[in-house]
């Protein structure tokens, strides 16, 4: 083998080297960002879904105030949360005009970022509360 | 040698294409799990929305209720209801024709009558719905509702529609309410009301066999309507149960009126596990 051949030979190598390293190191970057913005999305849903279910089991009688009834939502909803990485920040009722509707309003923390997941259980029961 | 050299070079390229490919396929197969996740999420949100939807429409379509002057098994205003949404193999049961422990007072439910029937049948004379007559609620509950929603008059929990349907009551009960209401020939008269029961009569005929005036507190009991409904239905995705509410005119006399029929409970399940 000529030494020039050997020189063309070893700079294929380096430059198809660092093509490969610069691809690699760039789909890392952007997989990685993907995966992260991915999983994030995934535990934020997952965490709504979880808030909701456990707002659905809770019984809420139709001859009672939900506004009384707010800080028992929250002590259920923190001791059934507790050790699935949901910061409950905040538990208030909430009231939809459109279809006299009332219900729970649950302020939350995930990866640092406040979300708001709201549910109406029932209808208004007392006209004069409008 | 020109083999040796041609050898080299492709089991080079093959293992960068190989590993690159690697790379893609689990970032793929972790991309497409997450994906897989959202939509599932998606799916349950979509479901919902059908679901609250239909919840809506069934609310609207319910106020038809409102004309009909008595509620029975095969009315047409329950006939029209079903019907219309039969796709979603709709269900009706009353579910306030019964004994309310929670709103009725000490001296109904130990009146000797009441409980010999409560006796005979505990499974299906006590019910947890209804609203509360002001003839015959608990006091203690009455002022701790008004403490809770802060307010001296609870309407519509407390109103004087009457809390049972007598179209929905068995013969039992029937004379047991006659007999807590000191009708005289109680179990002639609820033998008369039974050969009545499949077909329609208001409170004007059900006073002539009773030979009591509409004004007589029997019918702060019993009447011809339903106050609370449990409708069942479902979607292709979901199980739902509903309870729908009678809510009385506030003006109208004698408070025999309806004003509206309002939603107060609801109960969504996911047929599949995975939505």
């Amino acid at each position: 083998m000529k030494l020039t051949e050997i020189v063309v030979c070893i700079a294929i190598f380096l430059l198809s080297s660092s093509v490969f390293l610069s691809s690699y190191v760039n789909m890392r970057k952007t997989s990685s960002t993907i995966l992260t913005q991915a999983e994030k999305t995934d535990s934020m849903l997952s965490q709504d879904m979880l808030i909701r279910n456990e707002l659905q089991k809770i019984k809420s009688p139709y001859w009672k105030n939900i506004e009384s009834l707010k800080d028992s939502y929250e002590e259920v909803l923190i001791t059934a949360l507790e050790n699935q990485k949901v910061t409950i920040l905040n538990v208030s009722t909430v009231y939809e005009e459109k279809h006299n509707a009332e219900g729970i309003c649950v302020e939350w923390e995930n990866n640092g970022k406040k979300h708001l997941t709201k549910e109406f259980i029932k209808q208004r029961i007392i006209d004069d509360e409008k | 040698m020109m083999k040796s050299e041609a050898g080299f070079s492709t089991p080079f390229a093959m293992t960068i294409i190989f590993s690159l490919s690697l790379l893609v396929l689990s970032v793929g197969m972790m991309v497409s799990t997450t994906q897989k996740k959202v939509n599932s999420y998606k799916n349950v949100i979509s479901a919902r929305k059908e679901v609250d939807s239909i919840i809506n429409s069934l609310e609207k379509d319910f106020q038809i209720l409102k004309e009909a002057e008595s509620d029975y098994e095969n009315c047409p205003e329950l006939t029209i209801l079903l019907d219309k949404y039969n796709s979603y193999n709709l269900s009706l049961e009353d579910i306030s024709t019964g004994i309310n422990r929670t709103f009725m007072a000490e001296s109904f439910l130990n009146d000797k009558a009441i409980v010999r029937y409560t006796d005979t049948a505990p499974d299906e004379s006590f019910t947890d719905y209804g609203w509360i007559n002001h003839k015959f609620g608990k006091s203690a509950v009455i002022d701790g509702i008004k403490n809770d929603f802060k307010t001296d008059t609870i309407f519509p929990i407390e109103n004087d529609f009457p809390l049972l349907n007598i179209f929905y009551m068995n013969a039992d009960f029937i004379a047991a309410v006659l007999e807590y209401c000191k009708i005289p020939e109680s179990l002639e008269k609820t033998s008369k009301i039974q050969a009545l029961i499949n077909n329609s009569f208001d409170l004007e005929q059900l006073s002539r066999i009773l030979e009591v005036s509409t004004t007589h507190k029997v019918f702060s009991l019993i009447g011809t309507k339903t106050t609370f409904w449990k409708a069942q239905f479902e979607t292709s995705r979901c199980e739902v149960s509903c309870i729908f509410a009678l809510i009385p005119s506030k003006e109208k006399a004698e408070g025999k009126a309806v004003s509206e029929y309002r939603l107060v409970e609801k109960e969504i399940s996911f047929k599949r596990k995975d939505l």
